[in-house]
């Protein structure tokens, strides 16, 4: 197995907050990895971390094996990443976008850019002021693709599009995943989404890793078990992650097994939204008040 | 060999509660599948199923070609290693077969599709079912319902037979 | 990286380079034209009459209505590094960071240094070229300038020779530097602007007058003089005062007890020009001067100055784009 990113004990610390608290965590390569948390997890420090934007305070990461911060040309001509909020310059042309990935990566397939950006017809000339938000993301999605990477690091790519922008980005993304085979990281709030295309999911939460693993495994060992509001025993074997009190009704979030019970328990499949919910939940409950 | 053009508007009239739809061009059927998110099963079995699903009714015929991972992606936004782990299992169970650089095909010795007089009378007796059930007040959910059970009973009764 | 830096870079450099040449043939047409008049019209030769300088006067007003508004060009030179502080120097890196485009640059096959030594070497180069060109306009500031009488040299200290090119080139690399710190335009504007106003007027009013330590000579008292004061021939008046025989400088109360003997001094045969009868006490006009011949060497101990101060805030912006997180 080809590792793609690893980490230990990596730490970053801005002024006074932390925003990423000792993670350790080993990425294969080859596959599409969700970053998932809430706002502020640290999904966005860690991609910019791993591509050598920023600077760790403690710890250690490589990617590719190699250092991001040190050894960043190296690395940036075989990774590609697109910012959260996807800068391009408003006043240069579509064409003069790709020229900067041309010009500035020594491995650029400038034919496969422009067959790229006259399948979404986009015009060459038009400056990028003038693209909707749904065609600025496939501008500079294409920019991180020109170079032909074996990794793509992408911050929120679907983030503000509507719902058809969307979409024909995910296509597009996995198309390439297809066609070429590079790793993806990508963070996302869209649950809905990494469900759909992530084969690994990493749960960030204030700063931590709290789960790496495989997507479908994640699935398949979580169920929702909801009954008749009870206390104490539990009804199954497993780790309890999480449990919510209605008036009369209990729900848990389980690691583990459990079977439905004639008193009305019902037992089912959690989806990853609702494991990543459970987890969040969960951690925020145990800081002390 | 294309589906004499009245067996096959015949047959999607019976699918119709299927969720798919072909395209029949020259020799080549594909079949284009569809993502039930909130069905709760994991994606590569919707692939399979129907996949299954279009072999039995007729739908793909032996020798056709499965899109390419690359297509279904293209269209659906999946992993495409869900694809490849849907057609693996196809292989496993004997529906496909893989040829490296060509394609995945519709085995030639896939189930046959399910005869007409095998499934028709099956269908009217379903038709009569639900009159039935319609007639004694229940509504659609609760029809759904019952017909879960007793899916379930009857296929994990077959399943422990089996083992 | 060099087409990058210069397609990002583009309006502001073209229109750095094109305010150069319009102020460049301006100041070449205008100072022609000022120079031809002041021959034409005798400003600077004029012998002031007997009593009064009034003719000489009347020619310098004539001169000035006819030359309009081309001294505004004057202030128009005295500002271009300025401007180039401000609105190219500024935004180049501000913007960048502001708008977060240095995010798209440093992700792709770049590193810090050359993405940064590359923007303010192509910048600076540019500079370069346009000061310049303006920098040689000097001589057009001096005839525009105005003031009769034999042109000073340190005049025009600002206006003309190396240091204008040594300023634009500050300008830029301070301005650079604020933007680059800010990581805002703006401010690269603003706080950019007042740095290399700053550097500028503790460079002219506190450094220059001791680029060399300044010399001193004696004249004639000014007091009860007619004419322009006297000073050595195209010096550069640091200060000038009084003082009496031993040196002491002289105040308006001293110069009324030294005048108390005037009346007794001049009714026993003494001097009657109450100028000469203070010469004759031994009071005379200190003047504390750089001589004219210095000006050169001034104006390339103050281009090497500002010089310095260009490279070192070009070498700290680069650090700064090196060690800071994008």
């Amino acid at each position: 197995m080809n590792t793609v990113l690893e980490t230990s004990g990596l730490t970053k610390r801005y002024g006074r907050t932390d925003a990423l608290r000792g993670c350790d965590l080993l990425l294969a390569g080859g596959k599409v990895t969700g970053l998932v948390g809430p706002n502020g997890a640290g999904k966005t420090t860690l991609l910019q971390i791993a591509v050598g934007l920023h600077r760790p305070t403690a710890g250690r990461i490589r990617v590719l094996g190699l250092d991001p911060w040190r050894e960043g040309v190296a690395l940036l001509s075989r990774v590609g990443f697109v910012a959260q909020d996807r800068p391009l310059h408003p006043g240069f042309t579509v064409a003069e976008t790709l020229e900067i990935g041309r010009r500035l990566n020594p491995r650029w397939d400038h034919a496969y850019a422009l067959a790229r950006v006259k399948h979404f017809g986009l015009p060459l000339d038009r400056p990028v002021r003038s693209l909707s938000t749904g065609q600025r993301a496939q501008v500079a999605l294409t920019l991180a693709l020109g170079k032909r990477p074996e990794v793509l690091l992408l911050d929120e790519p679907v983030a503000n599009l509507d719902p058809v922008a969307r979409l024909e980005l995910l296509e597009e993304l996995m198309g390439v995943v297809a066609e070429d085979g590079p790793s993806v990281i990508l963070s996302s709030n869209v649950l809905a989404d990494v469900e759909r295309v992530c084969e690994h999911v990493v749960i960030l939460i204030d700063g931590r890793v709290r789960i790496s693993g495989d997507a479908d495994e994640l699935v398949r060992s979580h169920v929702l078990v909801s009954g008749p509001r009870r206390s104490g025993k539990d009804p199954a074997d497993g780790e309890v992650i999480e449990v919510r009190h209605a008036d009369r009704q209990t729900t848990l979030l389980l690691r583990g097994h459990a079977a439905p019970s004639e008193d009305g328990t019902e037992v089912r499949p959690a989806t990853l939204e609702e494991i990543v919910v459970g987890y969040l939940r969960s951690e925020r409950e145990e800081v002390p008040q | 060999m294309a589906v004499p053009r009245g067996q096959l508007t015949a047959a999607t009239a019976d699918l119709t509660a299927f969720p798919y739809f072909t395209s029949v061009v020259v020799k080549v059927a594909t079949i284009r599948f569809r993502l039930d998110q909130a069905s709760g099963v994991p994606t590569y079995l919707q692939l399979v199923q129907q996949t299954k699903h279009a072999v039995r009714y007729g739908m793909l015929r032996p020798g056709d070609r499965l899109p390419t991972a690359r297509e279904v992606v293209l269209d659906l936004a999946i992993n495409p290693n869900t694809v490849l782990k849907a057609y693996r299992e196809l292989e496993r169970e004997g529906f496909v077969y893989s040829r490296p650089g060509a394609g995945t095909f519709v085995a030639d010795d896939a189930p046959a599709p399910l005869a007409r007089s095998v499934h028709q009378p099956l269908r009217r007796s379903l038709d009569r079912w639900l009159a039935g059930a319609h007639a004694a007040g229940l509504d659609r959910e609760s029809v759904v319902a019952l017909i879960t059970l007793a899916l379930n009973d009857a296929f994990s009764e077959k399943e422990a037979a089996r083992a | 990286m060099i087409w990058l830096t210069l397609r990002e870079h583009r309006a502001q450099l073209i229109a750095m380079s094109v305010t150069a040449a319009l102020l460049a043939i301006g100041l070449a047409v205008m100072g022609s034209y000022a120079a031809a008049l002041r021959s034409a019209l005798g400003v600077d030769t004029c012998v002031p009459l007997p009593n009064t300088n009034s003719n000489c006067v009347d020619l310098s007003v004539e001169w000035t209505r006819r030359i309009g508004p081309a001294p505004f060009l004057i202030a128009a030179l005295f500002l271009a590094p300025a401007l180039a502080a401000s609105f190219v120097g500024g935004p180049l890196f501000g913007a960048a960071f502001e708008r977060g485009t240095h995010r798209l640059a440093l992700t792709q096959a770049v590193s810090r240094s050359r993405w940064g030594a590359t923007q303010i070497g192509v910048v600076l180069a540019i500079t370069l070229m346009s000061a310049l060109v303006i920098a040689q306009f000097g001589w057009a500031a001096a005839a525009l300038g105005g003031v009769p009488g034999p042109k000073d040299a340190f005049n025009t200290f600002d206006v003309g020779g190396p240091p204008v090119v040594a300023y634009a080139l500050f300008g830029i690399a301070v301005g650079g530097l604020v933007g680059a710190l800010s990581r805002r335009a703006l401010t690269g504007m603003f706080v950019g602007l007042l740095l290399f106003a700053g550097a500028r007027a503790v460079a002219a009013f506190e450094l220059r007058p001791n680029y060399q330590p300044p010399l001193v000579a004696y004249e004639r008292t000014d007091w009860f003089a007619n004419g322009p004061p006297i000073y050595p021939p195209g010096a550069w008046v640091l200060h000038a005062r009084d003082v009496d025989g031993q040196g002491r400088p002289i105040d308006f109360k001293e110069l009324d007890r030294l005048m108390q003997g005037f009346g007794p001094s001049a009714m026993a045969g003494g001097p009657t020009n109450p100028g000469d009868y203070l010469t004759n006490l031994g009071v005379r006009k200190q003047v504390i001067y750089q001589p004219a011949e210095r000006y050169a060497e001034f104006q390339w101990i103050e281009f090497g100055l500002f010089t310095g101060l260009a490279a070192g805030c070009a070498l700290l912006t680069i650090v700064l784009i090196r060690r800071r997180d994008a």
